[in-house]
């Protein structure tokens, strides 16, 4: 446990002073806010417009029943947002990983930490750790600054989109699960490639899904209530330890000095 | 403190070590010499439990290769070709972080810092970024970082590479007391002028062990024991009086001197320039021709050592 903690301090001592990394990881974290606060800026003005391309789907939800048609558009837009923004723990992860691992390929580091007693899972759960929970950090962050604008522009919206049972699953739980899901991935990726933005780029795949779904729901395809977020959330874990158990076998010493290129 | 029996690695098809027996003993210099892709750093891998051999027995300060790594990788020290940083912290902060990974409590492990650093000459630079170190400081810092937990072993891959003279002089003078602290070193090198002056014993490797000796037998097993007299002039008589002698080995004309080979020049000089004079040859001088170990370990490399066995097996008279 020590050495997992004096192995994520390294970690976030030298993720602190790259400012490049630093401001990947906060930028997408207000971004979302501040970009919902403008488009609610912005419809705040033709509240009394009801919207006419809301999907049927959205207008007959119980969740949403005794709402404004208007209502119904901004929530469409709340959560449409909320959804986006998990890409938050999946962007800061995968950025502080593969630059660390990639970083450390090219610096040399890797054979002097090796040959020091850290155990390989020691190894692996410090730097999973150390790039996953500022991701969890940075997704929770992004979650209590959307409640923040909504609560202020739209406080009808709290209860029954942003604080709802199926919102908060998503965003408290999903958070880490899709951080973990990141980070492992990061990690698999970095052990095969040299370049830190060619890494980035293949991992940046991972966003695809939850860009998918939000837009899914959006267009009221699926609308995700609590009992399918908890089906996604377990098929997730599921896939967090897959690639837990392949990031782990990636980090064995002669793996990482024989294989890693 | 090193024993290992019938190491041998391989990289699919590829054998990089073979069969290798070494003992290795407390307080020792042990140089491993050898060219590139001979094996040198897959020995030193698997030595310090970086990776696992494919065959045979290994002990690193007591403690078994494969069962004891964790114990391995704490008694030992490992200086790694490139030095490899953390280039955003500070020299102070790089070192620090292994000290405790080594579980060195506070007070000693600020007190081994600050001795290391001083010791290399880092302590004024200990707040800067070590990205904006150059490659000789990396070197030194590196080695404060090989040394930090007080390994019984030390296992050095280049430890001069990139050095200035002056810091190259401060290390070599380094390992000399980290042998008299009694600590054993297995230094790779490709300076076989450092390898002369440090070892005790050097092994020559090429996948195989192909010699394992003292610099100075090195360099005897190779040549044998040279000897040139210097004449007014090497007459007929002379060179047949040289080679009827029968423990002169080997004999050969060069200008105005003659160049014999024995096995102990010291019993057996006297009886050469005996026979010499006696012949009417007029001796200027006679000297030992010294060979280099770099004279040796290319004979070696180059010529294969079984050839070489073969050269030295002398004929019958």
């Amino acid at each position: 446990m020590k050495n997992i903690l004096t192995l994520i301090d390294k970690e976030w001592a030298e993720l602190i002073r790259d400012r490049f990394v630093l401001l990947t990881v906060l930028l997408p974290t207000v971004l979302f806010p501040v970009i919902l606060l403008g488009v609610m800026l912005g419809l705040g003005t033709k509240m009394d417009e009801p919207p006419s391309n809301i999907p049927e789907a959205w207008l007959h939800l119980p969740l949403l029943s005794g709402l404004s048609p208007a209502q119904v558009g901004m929530a469409m837009m709340v959560l449409y947002f909320i959804n986006l923004s998990l890409v938050v723990p999946l962007i800061a992860p995968m950025t502080i990983a593969v630059h660390s691992i990639i970083g450390e390929k090219q610096s040399g580091s890797l054979e002097p930490l090796l040959a020091t007693p850290i155990e390989t899972m020691e190894l692996f759960l410090g730097k999973v750790l150390a790039a996953s929970l500022p991701g969890v950090a940075m997704g929770w962050l992004n979650y209590l600054l959307m409640i923040l604008v909504v609560g202020w522009r739209a406080p009808a919206l709290l209860s029954r989109v942003v604080l709802a049972p199926a919102t908060m699953l998503l965003l408290l739980l999903g958070t880490p699960i899709l951080a973990v899901l990141s980070v492992s991935l990061g990690v698999i990726i970095s052990s095969r490639m040299n370049d830190v933005r060619a890494a980035q780029q293949l991992g940046g795949i991972v966003v695809l899904p939850v860009v998918g779904l939000a837009i899914t729901q959006m267009v009221g395809k699926i609308i995700l209530g609590p009992v399918m977020i908890m089906v996604l959330l377990l098929l997730l874990l599921l896939a967090d330890a897959l690639l837990i158990r392949l990031g782990v076998d990636r980090f064995g010493r002669e793996t990482v000095l024989t294989r890693w290129r | 403190m090193i024993r290992t029996e019938g190491l041998t690695r391989r990289f699919g098809e590829k054998v990089a070590v073979e069969n290798l027996h070494l003992t290795i003993e407390q307080g020792e210099v042990f140089g491993l010499l050898g060219p590139n892709g001979a094996g040198k750093t897959t020995t030193v891998r698997m030595l310090t439990g970086l990776i696992a051999p494919s065959g045979g027995r290994a002990w690193v300060a007591g403690h078994e290769l494969g069962t004891e790594n964790t114990a391995i990788r704490r008694a030992a020290g490992l200086l790694t070709e490139a030095p490899g940083f953390y280039n955003r912290l500070s020299a102070y902060r790089n070192l620090d972080f292994y000290a405790r990974l080594y579980q060195l409590d506070g007070v000693l492990r600020r007190r081994r810092l600050q001795q290391y650093l001083e010791r290399m000459g880092l302590w004024d630079r200990r707040n800067d970024p070590v990205g904006q170190f150059s490659k000789g400081m990396k070197q030194k810092l590196a080695l404060a970082r090989a040394l930090i937990h007080g390994p019984k072993v030390l296992f050095l891959d280049e430890p001069t590479s990139g050095l200035d003279p002056e810091a190259a002089h401060m290390v070599r003078d380094l390992i000399e007391g980290l042998k008299e602290e009694g600590r054993t070193i297995v230094l790779c090198t490709h300076n076989l002028d450092e390898a002369d002056r440090l070892c005790n014993r050097v092994a020559i490797l090429k996948g195989r062990l192909l010699r394992v000796a003292s610099p100075g037998d090195l360099r005897r097993q190779v040549f044998g024991r040279q000897v040139a007299i210097s004449l007014r002039e090497v007459t007929d008589e002379v060179w047949r009086a040289v080679c009827s002698l029968p423990f002169v080995l080997k004999y050969e004309r060069d200008g105005h001197r003659l160049i014999y080979e024995v096995r102990d020049p010291e019993k057996e000089n006297p009886a050469v320039v005996r026979a010499v004079v006696a012949a009417g040859g007029e001796v200027q001088y006679i000297t030992e021709i010294g060979h280099s170990l770099e004279e040796a370990y290319l004979s070696l490399i180059q010529k294969g050592v079984q050839r070489l066995d073969e050269e030295h097996t002398y004929p019958d008279r």
